[in-house]
């Protein structure tokens, strides 16, 4: 539709506001922190002039076997609590959506409340329940003879895992729901008088259907888990050793050891290839 | 809110939530609906015993949260909840996250209402202005901690509400215009251009006819918001210390080096909970509706 252009006007100005505070909270640091990124900058002079570093910031970054050990652990963290997600919470939108499920609205809204627990609770509070000397589950697994949940490097990644799909699988839940209950009726109807079992059912009807929520729920869940600093920080404050440090542990470890000029390499480092591999995701979902 | 409204909300077309499960209804077996009731009730469980063991813990003396085998039977105190809010000032970080988490969800909307209605009517800047937009929401924080203190330790607006609001709005204000922007393409234009013959300008357009018509978009975003401010934890850890303090970090003065104050803890994370889980049921009917539409497009 064409627009005239004192509508063209009032469509700027509507933008301004929303436009200039996101760009002043995150274009402003972004270049911030990549000038900060080539200067020798800690904790003891950022209020000074610090000096200029070249790349020595990177150079630190790529020799520090930390740095590749947390993006390693960052993928596989991101890897697994993806597909577990993802096929719990359209296990559970399934299950909600069928017909006879009983008490539909009372489970939604109990299966939704992990969702609404802050991050750093869900982290307090699974170490009440896992803390070694005092809580029941390490009792419970004790009296099974299976080891404790954070004692150990992988336990304690898996428990990492299971704690972000305790708090996020209702989350995918939520969204495929909420795209099952947008299919039309018609479809499934055609299919089911034509015979089709529940499996055939859900793999040529309504994953294809759901395919542009499905994109949507993993590209969210995929970011949030690569964000994800709260829960890990709290529960394991980087693992046994540092079997759950993913990037976000790392450069919090960076910056709270006053290093500064690495923490603002890896941000940038980590802001650009995040960008780079968003860019064929978001133009997808745009469109 | 009763399974039968929800159901009965949602099927004034018909929809695929009736026939999903296959063969006509006479044919089904009964133990199909206890079985799905098992899973749900074990769905149910399974979200709820975190919470609801914090919530034991808090009101559990000391000597039986030691207690190995836990024990369900106690003698409720409720000296946790008194430490936490006389001693460490818990009732103070509860309140700076309230201010904090409410001027972020108000300024989300205030300023993503326009920006979406524009975007949504105009397509404003295109495909990639939209894309930048989203983009902020995908952004890991913990990019931003490093540059964030230094320029608000340099700015002095370190451990102040203002730091922490406009920390927030990143992922604030994309999520903001995301879903209102869906949720604006879908109303129908007549009635807005019926005003604007009328003489009607845009912004009257939007303050008397959008804003209204999308209420439970309006909801739903202040709730997905304001929630999302009030549980957030890296920037309040990193920005404030004292006065801007916010609940989520203090906590934590509960979790020491040698020893953990369990029941404190408990108590103060029950104290966080709560409004949240309670706005959770309020809201619960819009957010299906409002993420649903706002979502698809």
């Amino acid at each position: 539709m064409t627009i005239p252009a004192s509508d063209r006007y009032v469509a700027w100005l509507m933008v301004a506001g929303a436009a200039a505070a996101l760009a002043g909270v995150t274009l402003y640091p972004f270049m911030m922190a990549l000038r900060m990124s080539f200067l020798d900058i800690r904790l003891i002079n950022y209020l000074r002039n610090p000096p200029f570093a070249e790349l020595a910031n990177y150079r630190a970054l790529i020799n520090d076997p930390f740095a590749l050990r947390s993006a390693l652990v960052t993928l596989g963290f991101v890897a697994a609590t993806v597909s577990v997600q993802l096929v719990l919470g359209s296990a559970a939108a399934l299950m909600l959506n069928h017909r006879q499920m009983p008490a539909r609205g009372l489970v939604l809204a109990l299966a939704l409340l992990p969702m609404v627990i802050s991050p750093a609770v869900a982290g307090y509070m699974n170490r009440i329940l896992l803390d070694y000397l005092h809580g029941p589950v390490p009792w419970a697994l004790r009296s099974l003879g299976l080891p404790a949940p954070l004692g150990e490097p992988l336990p304690a990644f898996i428990t990492a895992v299971l704690v972000d799909t305790w708090q996020w699988a209702p989350f995918i839940m939520l969204l495929v729901f909420a795209g099952l209950r947008s299919l039309p009726a018609e479809l499934v109807e055609a299919a089911q008088l034509d015979g089709a079992s529940f499996w055939r059912l859900l793999w040529f009807i309504i994953l294809p259907v759901l395919r542009p929520v499905l994109g949507i729920a993993v590209l969210l869940r995929a970011t949030d888990a690569i964000r994800t600093f709260d829960t890990l920080y709290i529960l394991t404050g980087g693992g046994p050793g540092s079997s759950t440090a993913t990037v976000s542990i790392y450069l919090y470890q960076l910056f709270a050891s006053g290093r500064f000029g690495e923490a603002s390499a890896g941000a940038v480092l980590l802001l650009v290839v995040l960008g780079a591999a968003l860019r064929p995701a978001l133009r997808h979902v745009v469109s | 809110m009763s399974a039968t409204k929800v159901v009965a909300a949602k099927d004034s077309s018909r929809r695929v939530t009736e026939t999903v499960a296959g063969a006509p209804a006479r044919a089904r077996p009964r133990w199909q609906r206890a079985l799905l009731g098992v899973a749900g009730a074990g769905l149910a469980l399974w979200s709820l015993w975190p919470v609801a063991w914090t919530v034991l813990i808090s009101f559990k003396p000391d000597e039986y949260i030691f207690r190995t085998p836990p024990s369900v039977r106690f003698p409720a105190t409720l000296s946790h909840y008194q430490r936490v809010l006389n001693t460490v000032q818990f009732g103070h970080y509860l309140q700076t996250s309230l201010v904090v988490a409410g001027l972020t969800a108000t300024l989300a909307l205030v300023l993503g209402v326009p920006a979406a209605y524009s975007i949504a009517r105009f397509r404003t800047g295109g495909e990639g202005f939209a894309m930048w937009i989203l983009s902020a929401r995908l952004l890991p924080p913990i990019a931003f901690i490093i540059p964030f203190y230094v320029w608000f330790a340099r700015l002095g607006l370190l451990d102040t509400r203002t730091a922490l609001v406009l920390s927030y709005l990143i992922p604030a204000l994309p999520l903001s215009v995301w879903v209102l922007r869906g949720f604006i393409a879908d109303l129908p234009a007549e009635i807005e251009e019926a005003a604007l013959l009328d003489g009607c300008n845009r912004w009257q357009v939007l303050r008397r006819i959008v804003v209204p018509l999308t209420g439970p978009a309006l909801a739903a975003t202040f709730f997905l918001t304001f929630v999302a401010a009030w549980n957030e934890f890296l920037f309040a850890l990193v920005l404030s210390f004292l006065r801007a303090k916010t609940w989520t970090v203090g906590a934590l003065t509960f979790v020491g080096h040698e020893r953990v104050l369990w029941g404190e803890l408990a108590a103060a994370g029950t104290l966080g909970m709560a409004p949240t889980i309670g706005l959770l049921f309020f809201a619960q009917r819009y957010l299906v509706r409002g993420l649903s539409l706002g979502l698809w497009r």
